[in-house]
């Protein structure tokens, strides 16, 4: 008898969306926003690489861009494979809480998918909000996905506000301190990386993920196999 | 014969590529024409739990054994048991499932020599040793009069007739890559379980498929997973338990390269 075919329906490797979630106020503007730039575009081929290690994750990334409002740059989820990343530029105020909005509404069953890897959430800030950011950040963090995502902030400079920043990722060491566009760079480099650590598919008990890992402070990217940068070595000389 | 009942187990594409052994497990008991005990396990296989294909042994044996000795004890007296699985189902048989799991792991450790770790205050850590064994159990004792399954954490019991696809149990899904444990404090309060009359005789064809969420995860959504479901029940109608056995191996090597890339495992009782 010849060899059956595979019963089953349409197979298909799991989706994982990563988000930048860049400031672009004012404040960004000069060396920041440039550093910004530079170091996510340098980001894209390891990215790439990463994904091609790990065919069974299917990584799409999308950028989130906010100052006065916010807005998509990517208007839909763009595969790593296929995404360039558009040079931001800096003007306006800081309305961080609109951005929360947009991406609420991202994160939302659908459109994102129930059988997605948890999906990878890196907010850029050097500033305070100047709108209302509480109730859609609470309203993100309502969301099924909202409190799986991983979430990861990069506080730029003297005058980040790490206090907001803490409220969206739930720990402090996910808090980045990125006081010099070395840092900057660094810090960037290492959120990238929280892709592939999220694509394995190793299981964690709920109630170890709920407390954070191995321990109450833990951050769940550690029990993930990921290990948190050093922050001390490259904060040294020009400070923003 | 009426009844068969077969499986298998594969490392997942990404475990292939990482270098990680298989952490799931099955195990099937067949007493006599009437009763099948099946279960399946799902060690977690995060960093956290190193030993998680021996946590996920134990747990099929422990399903297995717990449901024979249930079965020897009410020998005879089937709608006692089944009364007491209805109403102890998801407390007094998922806590001594749970303590004989951790009593188990316990054994393994220290048979092992392994390195018991110590809590703050310096004593051993029985916690932190279950943690490095968690896994998942999926289990369904199947007699002529009734069935009984049992979930804790993530994966699939699907029934299948003529009429169409349905979970035999519902669990509630956790998003992402987490999922309840037996290794957690008190892990019986996450257990869920369903007992059902049947009459074996009838409904026939039928097939019973455990599965770990590796199967599920690697199809688009959940209609194509049940399509599957209902697409390996038509294939054992027509070829036969064999054919599909002799091949099931390969399909599932495949189902993990083309989907989600974790291992996995899919137990079946087909009833022609």
């Amino acid at each position: 008898m010849a060899a059956l075919k595979r019963p089953g329906g349409e197979l298909a490797s799991r989706p994982l969306h990563f988000f930048w979630i860049v400031d672009c106020s004012g404040s960004m503007r000069g060396e920041k926003i440039g550093t910004v730039n530079h170091a996510i575009q340098s980001t894209i081929p390891e990215m790439v690489a990463a994904a091609e290690n790990n065919p069974n994750a299917q990584l799409m990334i999308r950028t989130l861009k906010f100052s006065t409002g916010a807005s998509w740059v990517t208007s839909s989820p763009v595969n790593v494979e296929d995404f360039a990343w558009d040079d931001l530029e800096a003007d306006g105020v800081t309305d961080l809480g609109k951005a929360f909005e947009l991406l609420a509404a991202q994160l939302t069953i659908p459109p994102m998918s129930d059988r997605a890897l948890p999906p990878v959430l890196v907010l850029l800030s050097d500033g305070q909000p100047t709108d209302d950011y509480k109730k859609s950040l609470e309203e993100l963090k309502k969301l099924p996905w909202g409190k799986k995502a991983v979430k990861i902030a990069i506080s730029i400079g003297q005058d980040a506000d790490d206090t907001v920043l803490e409220e969206f990722t739930g720990n402090r060491e996910l808090v980045l301190q990125a006081n010099n566009a070395a840092a900057l760079t660094k810090m960037i480099k290492w959120a990238s990386t929280a892709a592939s650590l999220v694509s394995a598919p190793a299981s964690i008990a709920a109630d170890e993920a709920a407390e954070g890992g191995t321990g109450a402070d833990t951050p769940v990217i550690v029990s993930m196999g990921g290990r948190l940068p050093d922050q001390d070595d490259i904060q040294d000389g020009d400070v923003w | 014969m009426a009844r068969i009942v077969f499986g298998e187990s594969v490392q997942g594409a990404s475990h292939i590529r990482s270098g990680r052994e298989c952490q799931d497990s099955l195990k099937k008991v067949e007493r006599g024409e009437d009763t099948v005990i099946l279960a399946v396990a799902d060690g977690h296989g995060s960093d956290a739990c190193p030993y998680s294909r021996t946590g996920a042994d134990i747990a099929v044996n422990v399903f297995c054994k717990i449901m024979e000795d249930y079965l020897d004890t009410y020998a005879d007296r089937t709608d006692m048991l089944l009364t007491f699985l209805k109403r102890e189902g998801d407390t007094k048989v998922a806590q001594a499932i749970e303590a004989e799991w951790k009593r188990r792991v316990l054994k393994a450790h220290a048979n092992h020599k392994r390195e018991v770790p110590l809590d703050p205050e310096g004593e051993k850590d029985s916690e932190a040793v279950y943690r490095m064994y968690g896994s998942t159990l999926l289990g369904l004792a199947l007699t002529e009069e009734f069935l009984f399954a049992f979930q804790l954490g993530d994966g699939d019991i699907m029934e299948v007739t003529g009429k169409g696809v349905q979970s035999v149990i519902e669990a509630d899904k956790i998003l992402g890559t987490e999922t309840h444990s037996l290794s957690r404090a008190e892990a019986w309060r996450k257990a869920i379980t369903c007992t059902a009359r049947r009459d074996g005789k009838r409904r026939r064809p039928l097939l019973y498929m455990l599965s770990t969420d590796g199967m599920a995860n690697s199809y688009k959504n959940g209609d194509e997973f049940c399509k599957t479901c209902a697409d390996y029940y038509a294939l054992l109608r027509k070829h036969g338990a064999k054919a599909v056995s002799d091949s099931l191996r390969g399909w599932l090597k495949e189902t993990s390269e083309l989907g989600c890339g974790d291992d996995i495992t899919v137990l079946m009782a087909y009833y022609s």
